[in-house]
């Protein structure tokens, strides 16, 4: 687990571009919001003498008086719908170029794209079905609390419940984190079986049961990292009270958003070579360097070789 | 039998020692009650004897008697309060899962008449019972009855009663009630309590009417009560591991059997809540008055909220000493705060003489201080309503809208650092101040009222059950706390204080009205501000001032303004200068003003807000930077503080932190996905 963590890291290193160019979308994104959200301010406030107030930090009398002004949140509100949809589809089209990149060893911007577009479809279809498994931690989570609900019917403190809804969370949580792991296996293997999505889906569901406590290991230890990072910028922080403050707290915040998406990279990297570990005898390389990305075969062909395949691996267990 | 011989002994051991309290009467008692109740905790019931004395303090000869019989509201849903409220008391339902058992009612079993007028009967007045509805016609309310007398109570003369009665607690709903199976008990508006005879000359009741009236209205979906101030002396029995708390001063405690008789005895209130429960784990601590007596606090606490004793005892202090320098002495000897149970949240956040509830949560962060707002407003409460007795069916502002304002001042003098001093909307944190999210208490209190949806929908003075649904809480709460704050910032603090001093001193063990507390505000500041009131208590107007525009054209160039021109001063001459303020909504005050010039000089001038618009014009040879009208807030009861000011040049630093932060928070999102 720890060399998988390790190797993560290298290879989030060597194809460092990768991170890079996360880190450039997710900022085209979020940038173009927070400039929309500027500008209407701007518009309605810049000459009425809040800016001082909102330097201050959150400034609730500021907020509810927003009630009289024109501005549209509605409209704000609607970007930021689109732009999550938009955001959560360019990710799920990204982590093709990731995960062949890290198999690859070296970052080309060409391949990086086009392995990204090569895989979008099932990844898409990934994406689906993980959202359909992440009902089931959900729906466990509302009987949970009935439940606790229906106990605490007569008990005479609200301790009992809150420590029953935080471990029901708890639970939630790393049942959803079970099938995120699902999901990420899924991908490796459409990336290096060339399999189809619901046969993705259901070997990972395997691969990750059988290895579950390296997949969590490995996804925990990251989650550590990333919290320790955040405790130390959080520390550093500037309380940005004036120009150069805020541009001072925006470097900061930068910094956490370029380590995470760094960190995601790695992350992955980690999960796919403890994915490697967890089918020994194979030595991994994209589907798509096996077969000529200009020459890919039918989804048919595809989906009858990860077939063979993956019943030579479960038989081979 | 049991009973009996307890309370014989017990009235015996009270007449001892009760009766002292304040030598000197501090009310009219006109309203005197000697209850002799049992808890039976199974049946959820009280089985009672109420001995009521009742002096009629006007001229007139009473032909009848009125009772409030409260518990009747939760019988079932064809009650008024029922009606009203569709079976919720803010936001709390009456939980109806466990059938028969959830209801309430208060059934009078005999009514004897025992003296009247001095001279002592035994007549049996059960019969001439009989139910009455004042406010509407729901024939099915019984929630005030109505008792023929044999002959009227003749003027200055008294009525002594006998009343045996039995209440079924309901599931905690609407204050009052029992919680965990039984385990806690919350007792409210649980007696036949007499209503208010109102002389003419009282209150509302012109002076010139030939005779007065009774006022006891029914139970109403959000309205609280009003009674007669007298002294209370009350036997409770409960199982010996119930731990009781009550109004007033423990007399004795004797245990008998399995279970216990508690006596409390207080002079010169005009109501009596008490609880019990074998959960309560009891604090003490103890608060020095002013005029020198010890006022003992008691806490009866959750287990699992034993180490939030310390902040409920210090909100409570705190309140005592804010109020004991702005309205007057606290001279009761004590106060409980009562901490209901899980699941007895109804019966939290509510005021009786000399008890409160409370209410708090697991583990609360002291960030949030949710226990503290609701620990000072209802002991806040001891003061409006407690004293100041107005009539809270029919002028719920008085109560909880001063009271409001006592809870915001608290806040904000306690619990907000430095800044809250400075100006109420320094205050940023009394309320909460949590994980960078920072509310006022008085931000919140105004905003709950200053919505375009709000702002505009009733007016504050009318019956409780006729405000617009979702009307009261804005309206007998935010709006008047609100206005209580602007009319302080109007005075300054000192003539504040002297006007709420005054008002205390003059109205306590009665019952104020509207007009007295304007009467006394125009006759202790020498100034009229009936047309203040007049718009802000009895009419729907909002109050909106704006900066509209502010032009410098230099005197050479043609009429073309050039507000957000960079240079600072004109070479060739002089600037006309031009600022507009505006008056935005129908409301009128006079409305500071102040224009800001480039050269650091400052015009001030105070507008009377009449016109719609008002236009300053400058020659100078400095241009207007800025221009804020009220900047110092006082008009809190503006409903969009965000157009006080005007600025020549714009300025969008904390724009641009915000879209950091948001961008941060929306990339922080993002990273989940990938
Ligand atoms: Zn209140």
């Amino acid at each position: 687990m720890t060399k998988a963590i390790q190797r993560g890291f290298k290879g989030a290193l060597s194809v460092w571009q990768a991170s890079a160019w996360i880190y450039a979308i997710n900022l085209l994104f979020a940038l173009g919001f927070a400039m929309a959200f500027k500008n209407i301010l701007s518009e309605e406030f810049a000459n009425r003498d809040v800016s001082a107030r909102l330097l201050e930090g959150f400034d609730f009398t500021f907020l509810s008086d927003l009630n009289y002004a024109s501005l549209s949140v509605s409209s704000l509100m609607a970007m930021l719908g689109w732009l999550v949809v938009g955001y959560a589809l360019v990710s799920v089209f990204l982590s093709g170029g990731v995960i062949a990149t890290l198999l690859r060893g070296t970052f080309s911007a060409p391949d990086f794209f086009a392995d990204s577009a090569r895989y979008v479809g099932r990844f898409l279809a990934l994406a689906v079905l993980f959202g359909l498994a992440l009902l089931a931690p959900l729906i466990a989570f509302s009987i949970f609390l009935a439940i606790g609900r229906a106990m605490a019917e007569s008990a005479t403190s609200e301790a009992p419940l809150v420590i029953w809804t935080i471990v029901g969370i708890a639970i939630a949580f790393l049942k959803g984190a079970y099938f995120y792991l699902v999901f990420e296996v899924a991908k490796f293997e459409v990336v290096t079986e060339n399999a189809s999505p619901f046969r993705a889906f259901a070997s990972a569901l395997k691969i990750v049961t059988r290895h579950l406590a390296s997949f969590y290991g490995i996804l925990f230890a990251f989650l550590v990292i990333v919290s320790l990072i955040a405790l130390l910028l959080h520390a550093l922080a500037p309380e940005g009270k004036s120009g150069a403050g805020v541009f001072a707290l925006a470097l900061t915040q930068q910094a956490f958003v370029a380590s995470r998406a760094f960190l995601r990279v790695a992350s992955i990297g980690g999960l796919l070579w403890n994915y490697q570990d967890a089918k020994p005898k194979k030595e991994l390389s994209p589907s798509g360097a096996q077969v000529s990305p200009s020459l890919e075969p039918t989804t048919q062909v595809a989906e009858s070789q990860s077939d063979a395949e993956i019943k030579a691996e479960s038989e081979s267990k | 039998m049991k009973l009996a011989l307890a309370v014989s002994f017990l009235s015996f051991a009270v007449s001892l020692q009760a009766q002292t309290q304040f030598p000197t009467p501090l009310s009219p008692r006109l309203a005197n009650y000697d209850i002799t109740a049992r808890l039976d905790v199974e049946k959820r019931t009280i089985d009672a004897t109420e001995i009521l004395s009742w002096k009629n303090h006007s001229n007139d000869a009473i032909p009848d008697l009125q009772f409030h019989l409260y518990l009747n509201a939760f019988k079932n849903e064809k009650s008024t309060f029922f009606k009203e409220s569709g079976g919720q008391l803010r936001g709390v339902k009456l939980d109806q899962a466990e059938g028969e058992m959830a209801w309430g009612s208060i059934e009078i079993e005999s009514m004897k008449l025992l003296s009247l007028n001095g001279n002592e009967t035994n007549i049996d007045l059960t019969k001439q019972i009989r139910f009455i509805q004042p406010d509407d016609d729901n024939k099915d309310d019984q929630t005030v009855a109505q008792v023929l007398l044999p002959s009227p109570v003749l003027p200055k003369g008294e009525a002594k009663l006998e009343i045996k009665f039995k209440s079924k607690l309901p599931k905690i709903f609407a204050r009052t009630g029992y919680a965990a199976n039984g385990k806690f008990f919350l007792v409210a508006q649980w007696f036949p309590k007499i209503g208010v005879y109102e002389a003419p000359g009282d209150r509302y009741v012109p002076l010139t009417a030939p005779q007065g009236r009774w006022n006891c209205h029914q139970f109403h979906g959000n309205s609280e009560f009003f009674a007669d101030f007298g002294i209370y002396r009350v036997s409770i029995t409960v199982p010996k591991n119930y731990v009781v708390g009550a109004t007033g001063v423990l007399q004795s405690e004797t245990e008998q059997g399995e279970e216990k008789t508690l006596v409390y005895y207080q002079e010169d209130v005009h109501d009596f809540a008490w609880t019990a429960s074998p959960l309560f784990q009891v604090f003490e601590d103890s608060y020095q008055s002013k005029n020198g007596h010890r006022v003992k606090l008691i806490f009866l606490s959750q287990p699992q909220h034993a180490d939030q004793a310390e902040r409920h005892f210090a909100a409570v202090k705190n309140a005592l000493e804010w109020a004991e320098e702005w309205l007057g002495v606290y001279p009761y000897s004590t106060l409980t705060i009562v901490d209901p149970c899980y699941g007895g949240g109804g019966a939290g956040g509510m005021e009786y003489p000399t008890f409160i509830t409370a209410g708090t949560f697991w583990k609360l962060p002291l960030g949030i201080k949710t226990t503290e707002i609701v620990t000072v407003h209802e002991f806040g409460h001891q003061y409006f309503y407690g004293m100041l007795a107005n009539n809270e069916f029919e002028e719920a502002w008085l109560d909880e809208g001063m009271n409001t304002w006592l809870e915001l001042s608290v806040m904000r003098r306690y619990y907000a650092g430095e800044s809250g001093k400075k100006s109420a909307l320094g205050d940023k944190t009394s309320a909460i101040d949590f994980l960078g999210i920072r509310i006022g208490d008085v931000e919140q209190s105004r905003s709950a009222y200053s919505s375009p949806e709000s702002a505009k929908r009733d007016t504050i003075v009318k019956p409780v059950w006729t405000y617009k649904r979702g009307g009261y809480g804005t309206f007998s709460y935010n709006k008047p706390g609100t206005m209580m704050l602007t009319l302080e910032n109007i005075l300054g603090e000192d003539l504040m204080k002297t006007v709420m001093r005054t008002y205390f001193e003059r109205f306590k063990f009665k019952h104020p009205t509207t007009r007295d507390f304007i009467r006394t505000v125009n006759e202790v500041t020498g100034k009229d501000f009936t047309p203040f009131f007049e718009q802000f208590l009895y009419s729907t107007v909002a109050l909106d001032y704006a900066v509209q525009s502010i032009s410098n054209v230099a005197s050479d160039e043609d009429d073309e303004a050039n507000v957000a021109s960079d240079d600072e001063t004109n070479a060739k001459g002089d600037y006309r200068i031009k600022v507009v303020f505006e008056r935005k909504e129908e409301a009128i005050a006079p409305m500071d003003v102040r224009v800001k010039f480039s050269d650091g000089s400052e015009f001030r001038d105070v507008w009377d807000g009449v016109a719609r618009y008002k236009v300053y014009e400058f020659q100078k040879s400095a241009k207007a930077v800025a221009a804020y009208i009220d900047s110092e807030n006082k008009h809190l009861l503006d409903v969009n503080l965000n157009n006080n000011a005007l600025t020549a040049k714009p300025e969008t630093t904390g724009f641009w932190k915000w879209a950091m932060n948001i961008m941060f928070w929306l990339q922080n999102l993002f990273l989940f996905f990938a």
